[in-house]
């Protein structure tokens, strides 16, 4: 017997005993388990980070948000415009030092392919109170198919450090219910 | 606290092939630095190159 | 310089100088490195304390930049150059390769470090750790983080050349101690980190002054390859001091070399990979690199860290009923020396280091289960439970034997050294546990001001949240307290503690002194005892098999548990 300071015997690849054979069994067995979830998750789960996968210039990016929100614009929130686009489309959404452009006013239930990027450093995008979070890379159109659970009026907190004015980046997602509200 | 555990008669039976491969430090430098280069990196940089350029529909 | 050694009264082993002082000057700048990165953590958390908001929203970024770049780069890095030259040198009973280059190697960190710190306090690195390019530092700071690297690089070189020397110059016999088979493990993982940093720094570098463009998605991509290897640095380390610190605290013995040393194999190959934790949420990767990368492989860098989960403490277990405290089924830990601050320190090390951060690590680097941690204070909130409560705990506690053994001076206020443990342990459980709790209400991680104040639409976080955020300031604080004895205990030990000059031989006893030097552990026996348990499922090592069921437990649930979290959000992807 030795312990882990001293040089072990001359020959010590021997095989372990049961009980450490079971633990390293029972562990694996758990690895495969962790390592399986993620694909199936893939195939039956509703949340996955995979979508639409672009580079695009942060200017040309700009420039397709506001010629969407120009399309969508139903009003304007504290100096930001408001949109309200239909259930399938393409949403645009920039972050820029500091503020989320446009506010967004989507359906409960109905689909959209919402794009992210940045206009100039990383921003994050958390979906308050949801807690979806996504990095928002300037040079990259992230895009990802979102459903809205349920109604209500969320938030877009910037959860990635940008500069002095990080904290002040809050942006706007009002959800209105299947019934009333199409735009 | 001796620092050999027990004494055993030199080439009395022969190093485990597996015992060898554990005991040679730079053969299991050069595997870590490969792995994570290939597999990490080197992965991970043609997926970002490969990305097509925005349709922006 | 002196090429002499002296004989180690403890071991009998060639302490060489040159390696002896290579030990100390590392330690020392580690624990200047920990004491400017523990003033900044207390500002910090004063600050994200909204009740107190200490400092204002530009000083806030920028000594939260300095807590991480003190902490996570020179505090560590310093004392694992240390443990090099200490598991390399003094453990293989050899002298140090090329130390003249091993001293340039110190000054180059060092200078590294204070360009680093100067560029930070002065404002001109308002970037935090990771630096994210658009954001842009002043040259100077890369430069003083490559010049740091590179002697850190410098520094592994060292190391191997002195695990060559010492099997040329046969100080040993036939394979390297297991501890120092961890060593090497974190220094082969140090090389892959140091290697990825000088890929993304020097470009970084080049186009803070105007030359050349880094892609911000490569630089992510690069950066983290640094970022959370060196992490993995920390966990080859911390596991290498465990089984340290067992032998010397309880005469933990090796239940079987082949099993614990491939799991460092499994690190080796594999734990870096799981840099793509911080990118499973990024546009530029797509979900196959995601999965595979995340999970070391199939997981089998997690069934590495399982198997130390499991042989750390069976080799515990294992020594001490071989030394006869072997009723039921967990004499062997009610026996074991709470009151040396080395045992006590290890063992808070795993508990912490397993059920908290390896557990939310895990779940939180499932490529989904990311969705609703990234960016969050549940992420601090899992690597403070790693790398506090896990690797610099689990340091502190080897400290309380680098001091005897190899600072040679008594542990000055040893009653306050005794303690230390827990109250650091308690303090960091309490914080790291409400930080993620904290983060899965929402709060953003690396943020200033999280009442939005000045933002143009309003947030309002659970009234919870507030109490959250106190109850995380206090455990903080208790931290900061245990952190602060520690470095208060250590300093005045190696510059006014009392000296300890033993012969080879020669007894440690008085006071100042932790258990296993005054009462060490007896060596192990030669042959197995007979009165060993044997039947059952837990074979030598019942207790301990029970603990990692219980371990195995709370992985599960605490895993499925964020699945069913996951799937109540927006449906997305």
């Amino acid at each position: 017997m030795n312990n882990a300071l001293q040089s072990p015997p001359r020959i010590w690849w021997k095989p372990a005993e049961p009980a450490e054979k079971l633990w390293v069994r029972l562990a694996f067995g758990w690895c495969i388990v962790l390592f399986a979830m993620m694909p199936l998750w893939h195939l039956k789960g509703g949340q996955n980070p995979s979508g639409l996968r672009y580079r695009v210039d942060p200017k040309a990016y700009m420039a397709r948000t506001q010629e969407f929100i120009k399309t969508y614009k139903v009003g304007e929130d504290h100096g930001i415009p408001v949109v309200a686009p239909p259930p399938g489309s393409d949403v645009y959404l920039i972050g820029l030092q500091w503020q989320w452009q446009p506010v967004l006013k989507l359906q409960q239930g109905a689909s959209y392919m919402l794009h992210l990027s940045s206009y100039d450093v990383n921003h994050g995008f958390n979906l308050y109170p949801f807690n979806v979070n996504f990095q928002v890379v300037p040079g990259y159109d992230y895009g990802l198919k979102v459903t809205p659970t349920e109604a209500g009026d969320f938030r877009i907190i910037c959860n990635e450090f940008c500069g002095i004015g990080h904290h002040v980046m809050v942006g706007r997602v009002i959800v209105t219910p299947p019934e009333g509200g199409a735009p | 606290m001796t620092d050999r555990a027990s004494p055993s008669p030199p080439g009395e039976e022969e190093i485990p092939a597996g015992q060898r491969f554990f005991d040679n430090f730079f053969l299991l430098l050069v595997l870590g630095i490969v792995i994570m280069v290939v597999s990490f990196t080197g992965w991970g940089l043609v997926e970002i190159l490969s990305l097509k350029p925005a349709p922006l529909p | 310089m002196n090429a002499g050694f002296r004989i180690c009264p403890a071991t009998g082993r060639k302490i060489y100088a040159d390696a002896e002082s290579l030990i100390r000057a590392n330690a020392v700048a580690a624990t200047v490195s920990l004491l400017v990165g523990g003033i900044a953590a207390i500002l910090v958390l004063l600050t994200r304390w909204q009740a107190v908001h200490l400092l204002d929203a530009v000083w806030f970024y920028r000594i939260l930049t300095v807590h991480g770049i003190s902490m996570l780069i020179f505090f560590i890095i310093f004392f694992e150059v240390a443990v090099l030259y200490f598991a390399g040198a003094v453990l293989l009973n050899s002298r140090l390769f090329a130390p003249k280059v091993a001293w340039a190697a110190f000054v180059l960190m060092v200078a590294g470090a204070l360009l680093t710190e100067a560029m930070m306090w002065t404002g001109r690195a308002d970037v935090l750790l990771s630096s994210y390019v658009p954001l842009r530092a002043d040259p100077l700071y890369y430069l003083g983080i490559i010049l740091f690297a590179v002697g850190a690089l410098i520094g592994c070189v060292v190391y191997f050349g002195t695990l060559v020397v010492a099997k040329r110059e046969r100080t040993y016999e036939g394979s390297t101690p297991l501890v120092v088979f961890g060593a090497t493990t974190a220094a082969i993982i140090a090389v892959i980190t140091l290697l990825h940093g000088a890929a993304i720094y020097v470009p970084t570098f080049f186009w803070s002054l105007g030359i050349g463009t880094v892609d911000p998605q490569v630089y992510r991509l690069i950066w983290w390859a640094l970022g959370h290897s060196s992490q993995q640095i920390n966990v080859a380390a911390m596991v290498s001091v465990w089984y340290l610190l067992g032998a010397l605290t309880v005469g933990s013995l090796v239940l079987n070399e082949k099993i614990s040393r491939a799991a460092f194999v499994l690190y080796i190959m594999f734990i870096s990979l799981a840099s793509a934790h911080h990118l499973l949420v990024d546009p530029g990767m797509g979900p196959a690199w995601k999965v595979w990368n995340t999970s070391y492989a199939m997981y089998l860098a997690v069934l590495a860290s399982m198997i130390h989960g499991f042989t750390v403490p069976a080799g515990m277990e294992l020594g001490m009923r071989v030394r006869g405290f072997s009723k039921g089924l967990f004499e062997w830990l009610k026996k074991a020396p709470w009151g040396d601050p080395g045992f006590s320190a290890m063992i808070f090390s795993i508990v912490v280091f397993g059920f908290v951060g390896g557990i939310t690590g895990v779940t939180f680097g499932t490529e989904q289960i990311n969705i609703i941690a990234h960016n969050t204070l549940r992420i601090p909130g899992h690597f403070h439970s790693t790398v506090v409560s896990g690797t610099a705990l689990a340091f502190m506690g080897a400290t309380y034997y680098v001091i005897p053994l190899i600072f040679r001076r008594r542990i000055a206020f040893y009653p306050l050294a005794r303690i230390q443990p827990y109250l650091f342990a308690l303090g960091m459980l309490i914080f790291s546990m409400a930080m993620t709790f904290a983060g899965s209400f929402g709060v953003p991680r690396r943020h200033w001001d999280i009442s939005f104040g000045q933002a143009p639409f309003d947030v309002q976080f659970n009234p919870a949240v507030d109490a959250i955020l106190g109850v995380m300031a206090v455990g903080g604080l208790l931290a900061a307290v245990g952190g602060g004895i520690y470095i208060l205990v250590t300093v005045w030990s190696v510059f006014f503690g009392e000296r300890l000059d033993l012969a080879p031989g020669q007894a440690f006893t008085g006071h100042g002194l932790p258990a296993g030097l005054l009462n060490p552990p007896p060596a192990p026996p030669a042959e197995e005892p007979a009165h060993l348990p044997h039947a059952g499922f837990g074979g030598r090592t019942p207790g301990t098999m029970v603990l990692v069921m219980v371990f195995l437990l709370a992985f599960v649930v605490y895993y499925f548990v964020n699945w069913k979290l996951l799937s109540f959000v927006w449906k997305v992807g």
